[in-house]
């Protein structure tokens, strides 16, 4: 539990969020933020006591204006709603449109979401609105989005075993001519997958599913990093030259001779069973959509395209990094 | 899209936007990016978020790049490389500023020298100190100070600078330099004749056509003067537009020449000098006037240094007996004792505007103008727009000084 909070702070807090714009006196200001302090801890580890200096520090770094402009909606506050669909109703759509790729769709999307948000539906006779659950840590207008695509999402995977086969463009690729494995050794390569790839940083192993499994272009993997694409493509061919590295140390570790863990790593991913990681999944997507080169920026591999895994990947000698490729354009 | 489901919970969108807009902290940042690595739908919610937040905020993703480059790497990207352009243009410029200045400098004093005895034959009452035989970066000050020298002493001395000792070849340069000098120099360097050459001057002279005029004024009274002496050198006369066709030497003939045109305290003084009066030793007065219609040398530029509390600019300045005065543009006059930093104003107990303050030689009208009982000689004179002189003792209690012959 935070410690008092300091009443010129809150009246502070208070006069510069405009709560009192939308009809919120003091007292119901005071508990929405306190409720937010606790359900945060101000910010700190679970049983850390904020000081006055923290807590100043973690309420100031709120959206204020965004959280009583919310709570005002949550409640009902008729001004607050016109003042909501002013400022965040065009936003909502084009965000709808650009999420689901369709105009079609992402209108029928978000009039749903508008739905959500006036909390029209109701949830154990008690109207529910999503606004509710806003903390104020981000902007509003992000939160808006960010719901709207997790309400996409969602929907894309109720509705993605609805589709008709036929409709599923993955074929299955066709089994590249390395010989059959014997299963101890592919139960070796599975574990020295998994173990090369724990070893990598979150961040590492997030740029490698993202680009090799998501198949993100290293432009929107810069924009949600905020980093250069540069910097990406650099990170991402030290990432696969680590893994490379790892694997080959990991399977040379389990008694395998180089040459043998060399050949080893041009197995057919999906003989790979890798039980003991969450990624396991996305690692034999991975091992199958590793064909294209890993800075040849832009290009849609298609599964069927090559029968090169992420092996092959990983042992293939580090190429142009975008820079370069921009240069020898 | 990836349809595959991942198992446990998912962050909340707050995290998830909070993750995106870069306010995380490093442990919260770190377990988000460690479950994004492993939960294809919260990375897809997060790239689907911040693909609409691209698409309605075109910017937004360049702007976003560059603020997370890394604490040290902010100086190396993007527009943080102006600063190289921005550095190499800036030291250009103070190199083409110096070498300016260097070359305005050094044909101000070389010619400053050397014009100091066309003043000299041309007013036939003022004579630079320095000798001109021997000019240097000192001779501007020393210029600045004028003495009163009778003018068969001044052609005498210009006579022996011109001629003494020099070859053929070397006193018609010298008597190009000191006598029709500016014509020939200025000749010399257009590589036409005298006519074009003068009009250049005119054309590139920074101070104005008026002081192209004083040039050529200077340059006729000087020949009309120097004739007597130039008789025993028949080529001399004709130097001016026998050496326009060959240019002169580097060292006599600077390429800003004409920006040196003179800078002249007479140039604002009234021409109803007083009397000549006997030599006084330099080293104790010291004038400084700026020029109305030139540049002002090296020496005057420490003028601009006096900051006289009416703000106005100093126009001209003595200093004499510890003291200094200075006269501001406006007419007001200032006195100030060297130990002292304030500048105290001098009420204007003279007629007319006050154009010009000078130090005063210690002898001559001194005595005349004070032989009454004063036991102090005036030190300062200070020249009205009547013309009338006045002079005094402190620089604050001035007494008009009699006409001369009076």
């Amino acid at each position: 539990m935070p410690a008092a909070v300091h009443p010129a702070l809150l009246d502070e807090l208070c006069r510069d969020s405009g709560a009192g714009e939308w009809g919120l006196g003091r007292g119901e200001f005071d508990r929405i933020i306190l409720l937010v302090a606790v359900a945060q801890n101000c910010g700190l580890e679970a049983g850390a006591t904020a000081s006055q200096e923290q807590q100043a520090a973690f309420f100031r770094g709120l959206k204020l204006a965004d959280l009583v402009l919310a709570k005002a909606c949550a409640a009902g506050n008729e001004r607050a709603w016109e003042r909501f669909v002013a400022l965040f109703g065009q936003q909502l759509t084009r965000a709808a449109i650009a999420i689901s790729g369709s105009e079609t769709i992402g209108r029928d999307l978000a009039d749903a979401f508008y739905a959500e948000l006036y909390g029209l539906t109701e949830r154990d006779g008690e109207r529910k609105c999503p606004l509710d659950s806003y903390r104020g840590r981000g902007s509003l207008i992000g939160w808006l989005r960010t719901t709207l695509a997790q309400r996409y999402v969602d929907h894309y995977r109720r509705t993605f075993r609805e589709q008709a086969l036929d409709e599923l463009a993955h074929d299955a690729p066709a089994r590249d001519s390395v010989a059959e494995l014997d299963p101890g050794q592919i139960a070796m390569l599975g574990q020295a997958v998994t173990g090369a790839l724990r070893q990598q940083p979150a961040e590492e192993r997030l740029l490698l599913a993202a680009y090799y499994l998501d198949e993100k272009t290293l432009a929107e993997i810069a924009a949600v990093l905020r980093v250069h694409e540069a910097t990406i493509s650099r990170r991402l061919k030290r990432a696969t030259e680590a893994v490379r590295k790892q694997l080959l140390r990991n399977l040379e570790k389990s008694g395998m001779s180089r040459k043998a863990a060399e050949e080893l790593l041009g197995t057919d991913p999906r003989d790979v069973d890798l039980r003991d990681i969450d990624m396991r999944m996305d690692l034999k997507k991975l091992m199958q959509h590793s064909t294209q080169e890993p800075f040849r920026e832009q290009v849609v591999p298609t599964p069927a395209a090559g029968g090169k895994t992420l092996a092959g990947t990983l042992l293939s000698e580090p190429r142009a990094t975008l820079s370069e490729k921009k240069t020898e354009g | 899209m990836t349809p595959t489901i991942q198992p446990g919970m998912h962050p909340n969108a707050e995290s998830l936007t909070a993750f995106a807009e870069q306010l995380l902290a490093a442990a919260e940042r770190e377990q988000i990016l460690a479950h994004m690595a492993t939960c294809g739908r919260c990375r897809e919610v997060v790239f689907l978020a911040q693909k609409a937040a691209g698409d309605d905020e075109p910017g937004i993703v360049a702007v976003h790049t560059r603020e997370r480059s890394g604490p040290g790497r902010r100086w190396f990207t993007g527009w943080q490389w102006t600063w190289v352009p921005v550095t190499a243009l800036a030291g250009i410029v103070g190199v083409a500023v110096m070498l300016h200045f260097r070359h305005v400098t050094q044909p101000e004093t070389q010619m400053a020298a050397k014009l100091g005895a066309t003043d000299a034959l041309g007013k036939a009452e003022v004579a630079p100190t320095a000798p001109a035989s021997s000019p240097s970066t000192e001779a501007v000050p020393e210029l600045a100070a004028p003495r009163r020298v009778p003018p068969d002493e001044v052609r005498k001395d210009v006579g022996k600078q011109l001629y003494k000792e020099k070859p053929a070849e070397e006193r018609d340069a010298a008597a190009l330099r000191g006598a029709g000098a500016l014509h020939g120099v200025i000749g010399g360097l257009a590589g036409g004749s005298t006519h074009e050459a003068t009009a250049r001057a005119k054309s590139l002279s920074l101070g104005g056509p008026m002081n192209a005029n004083q040039f050529q004024q200077n340059a006729n009274q000087l020949q009309q003067q120097n004739l007597p002496q130039q008789q025993p050198l028949p080529a001399s006369r004709n130097a001016p537009t026998l050496d326009a066709d060959k240019p002169v030497t580097a060292n006599a003939a600077p390429r800003s020449v004409t920006q040196s045109v003179i800078v002249e305290p007479q140039a604002i003084a009234p021409q109803a000098a007083p009397a000549p009066v006997p030599a006084m030793t330099l080293s104790s007065v010291a004038n400084e006037t700026v020029p109305l219609n030139g540049r002002p040398v090296a020496g005057m530029k420490k003028l601009a240094k006096i900051a006289l509390p009416s703000g106005a600019g100093v126009l001209s300045s003595a200093w004499a007996a510890g003291r200094t005065i200075a006269l501001d543009t406006a007419g007001a006059l200032f006195v100030r004792k060297d130990n002292q930093k304030q500048w105290k104003a001098v009420q204007a107990q003279w007629t007319g505007r006050a154009v010009v303050v000078r130090a005063r030689p210690v002898s001559g009208t001194a005595q005349s103008a004070f032989s009454l009982g004063f036991v102090q000689n005036p030190c300062f004179e200070l020249v009205t727009d009547k013309p009338q002189t006045w002079v005094s003792v402190d620089g604050k209690t001035w007494t008009a000084e009699p006409p001369p012959g009076k």
